[in-house]
């Protein structure tokens, strides 16, 4: 196991390395004009034109490239167009509120949703059951800001319960991470229930009940393990796609993320921002897929790496 | 947050806050400028020299000295290149700043430069500290120091801004203590925060809104100094005859526009100067007549035009931004021209127009398309005119070329008499109106600001700039 999980971290900067490439390129490729973006539209072309040669912009792609990459190797992302902040400053800022985001609501998502698929899974087509496929139904069809609307209006607006937006206290996290973790609640109960009635039937199930050890005994101590491979293996997959859905839930919400700080560098085409963001939630996702691996191993002796 | 490079407006409010300029507009009326680190300031005869008299044992927020010194340093660095300020090209008149005594500093330029002092009232020319600046280098930015009535006292950018009342500043104190300063990017939310009484004020309400705002809230309508307009590519048909210019601003009927599009939140323009422009001189507003206006086609195309007027919008830049461009396009259809439609993402769209393209037509991207929407706020008269009217600025992108704008254009950024040059403006204003436009002009913004019930008001600039430190709670 140690020596796979070494093996997998020794790929990580070839990979990040490919990841900055296709970025890089992909940044210069479609239309946009970083300088002008950051001289605004009342700006004359003279002053455009200084701030090109002063982020060189002028140079030629692979010069501005090889420049990134030293810098990169140094740890420096570079500074933004816009704000001439560094960029690694404002990611150490931004990225830990968007993980703060993220892990609650993949916590809501697991909470609300195992139980309620065990659940489901004992009684199926009983009321739970039924719940959960509307609840299913809803969240893949509300759009994450809809969602956050509705719950701001309610819990802030009308019941005056919660802040309606910002960062500081844990009822701040409130609103902005249920809008993140609720559409996920269906996805997980649906799985959670499918893979327990599929273990459910198995052999193994009914000699654990028939050498005497009680349901909950049975369901959470044999079942559940072996129901939670999948189960792992999209939580380890989702995340991903949390950290992308944080984007609409933090400009909802006003949250300072980097979602929201990486989506408007994306619109005013400021490069070494887009850049830095991209790369950190490329690490954060090869890092995860590495921990969900370990883990199979943890739930699963039978799994081995070598 | 570096006063110097910073051009957003939010930015800009909180500026006004922290910094002091040398010299600054008495009111949002643009007419009179009052004193403000300068205490005084003569001109030598010939225009070319300025002699300022500083405000005496004025301190920065970080107990620099506020002198002759710090003046010039703060003057050099914005015309340093190497800065990369976006408003570099203001300051390209001045061609060197003297420091006299400790309080006295001398501004010389190369020409006669009538709109110095104006330009020392934009936020650009801030008063930063130097030993702030040397000392955070490429971070100044996230850690400004002025003059100002109030001072930063935490800041987590994209969180919040909490400035408290300066002790020490020389003006009159600000009424609050502290102040926080918060980005809600989306606007349900901004009126949330607003209604559950979260904030006091909460600026650009959307039109459709302003409703449920006016019940718990007051909702203040104020002028603003955008203007929204299609430039029409002056050099090529059909717009390369002035007459069809002028055709076109008879062809739309802009009240049914703002009652059906704004929700009835915009104005008519009564001239390329919205209020709140410096020397705006109004003019008559173009009349809905679109019979007429296929009449004057029909003059300039007697067959009719039987090219294809290609329109470029950009969506989500502008409030209702696509949803205008296709209601004139509409009217357009309406007087008999044909129209082909294109929808821009805005950084896209900005590099195509811009883009170089030399020795055609308007010698820019914009030469692909007949007419494009943009907008524009900017107060200062001379600015605001050179980018988009003079035959030779990099910036003038409708290909626009008249003779007798660019003779006053020219006449007035040399001179030195305030009636004159503003004459001049008007003028200018009245050619382009009346005879010779550049664009289909849509409608003038208004700024929505919710503001708490008892909350005195904030002044409120058409720049969208807000001043906050008089406002206090009733």
């Amino acid at each position: 196991m140690g020596t796979y999980v070494l093996r997998r971290l020794l790929t990580l900067p070839l990979m990040l390395l490919g990841v900055s490439i296709a970025v890089f390129l992909v940044l210069h490729l479609i239309p946009g004009d970083s300088a002008r973006m950051a001289a605004g539209p009342d700006a004359t072309e003279a002053d455009v034109q200084q701030i090109r040669v002063n982020y060189g912009l002028d140079r030629p792609l692979a010069v501005q490239y090889g420049i990134y990459l030293t810098k990169l190797l140094q740890g420096d992302l570079g500074d933004s167009f816009q704000t001439l902040a560094p960029v690694t400053e404002d990611i150490a800022r931004t990225f830990p509120a968007t993980l703060e985001l993220t892990v609650a609501g993949m916590l809501i998502a697991l909470i609300l949703g195992v139980p309620l698929g065990v659940y489901s899974a004992l009684h199926p087509r009983g009321s739970a059951d039924r719940l959960v496929t509307s609840i299913a139904v809803l969240g893949i069809s509300m759009p994450g800001f809809f969602l956050g609307l509705i719950l701001m209006l309610v819990f802030a607006s009308v019941l005056g319960w919660l802040p309606p937006t910002g960062r500081g206290s844990c009822a701040h996290l409130v609103l902005p991470s249920l809008t993140l973790g609720l559409p996920y609640v269906a996805t997980f109960a649906r799985l959670t229930r499918s893979n327990m009635l599929d273990v459910l039937s198995e052999d193994f199930v009914r000699t654990a009940r028939a050498k005497g050890l009680s349901w909950s005994q049975v369901i959470y101590r044999h079942a559940m393990r072996n129901a939670s491979i999948p189960i792992v293996t999209i939580l380890g997959l989702d995340f991903g796609r949390l950290l992308g859905g944080a984007v609409i839930v933090e400009t909802v919400f006003a949250w300072p993320g980097m979602g929201r700080y990486m989506v408007d560098a994306i619109m005013v085409r400021d490069i070494y921002v887009v850049q830095g963001t991209i790369l950190v939630f490329a690490l954060s996702v090869v890092l995860i897929n590495l921990t969900v691996d370990v883990i199979y191993g943890i739930i699963d002796p039978r799994i081995i790496y070598s | 947050m570096d006063p110097a490079i910073s051009r957003s407006t939010p930015s800009q409010t909180v500026f006004g806050h922290i910094f002091n300029t040398l010299v600054k507009w008495k009111d949002s009326k643009l007419s009179e400028i009052i004193p403000d680190l300068a205490e005084s300031w003569t001109k030598s005869d010939n225009g070319l020299k300025w002699t300022f008299k500083l405000r005496q044992s004025v301190k920065f927020h970080d107990g620099t000295p506020f002198d002759a010194e710090a003046v010039k340093f703060n003057l050099d660095r914005i015309s340093d290149a190497t800065l990369g300020s976006p408003n570099r090209s203001l300051f390209a008149g001045v061609d060197e700043v003297v420091v006299i005594d400790t309080n006295t500093v001398e501004i010389r330029t190369k020409e006669p430069s009538p709109t110095l002092l104006e330009i020392l009232t934009e936020a650009y020319a801030s008063m930063n500290s130097p030993t702030a600046v040397k000392k955070s280098g490429r971070a100044y930015s996230r850690n400004p120091v002025g003059t100002g009535p109030y001072v930063i006292s935490e800041w987590i950018p994209g969180q919040h801004l909490i400035v408290k009342r300066n002790p020490d500043h020389f003006g009159s104190p600000g009424r609050a203590a502290t102040m926080s300063f918060r980005p809600v990017p989306e606007p349900a939310a901004r009126v949330i925060e607003l209604t559950t009484g979260n904030t006091d004020i909460a600026l650009n309400i959307p039109p459709e809104s302003a409703g449920a705002v006016a019940q718990s809230a007051d909702l203040l309508v104020e002028p603003s100094s955008f203007q929204i307009f299609f430039e029409l590519n002056t050099t090529k048909p059909p717009f390369a005859d002035p007459r069809v210019r002028l055709a076109v601003n008879h062809a739309i009927d802009r009240n049914a526009i703002i009652e059906k599009i704004l929700d009835g939140y915009g104005r008519v323009p009564e001239g390329i100067f919205p209020a709140g422009v410096q020397g705006r001189a109004r003019q008559r507003p173009y009349t809905y007549a679109p019979d007429k206006a296929r009449q004057m086609i029909a003059e300039v195309f007697p067959g009719g035009y039987d090219g294809t007027v290609v329109m470029w919008t950009p969506a989500g830049r502008y409030m209702k931004d696509k949803a205008i461009a296709e209601a004139v396009q509409g009217y357009l259809n309406a007087v008999g021209l044909k129209t082909e439609f294109k929808v821009w993402e805005w950084a896209t769209y900005q590099k195509t127009l811009y883009r170089p393209d030399e020795g055609k037509g308007t010698g820019k991207g914009s030469n692909d398309a007949n007419m494009w929407l943009l907008g524009t706020g900017v107060t200062n008269a001379d600015w605001r005119l050179r980018r988009k009217f003079f035959s030779t600025d990099g910036s003038n992108l409708t290909g626009y070329s008249n003779a007798r704008v660019d003779e006053l254009l020219k006449r007035a950024a040399v001179d030195m008499n305030y009636e004159t040059r503003m004459k001049a403006y008007a003028d200018v204003q009245a050619i382009i109106w009346n005879e010779a436009p550049n664009s289909l002009v849509l409608f003038d913004q208004v700024q929505l600001i919710g503001k708490a019930k008892g909350l005195k008001d904030p002044e409120v600039y058409a720049s969208e700039i807000l001043r906050l430190d008089q406002v206090a709670k009733r």
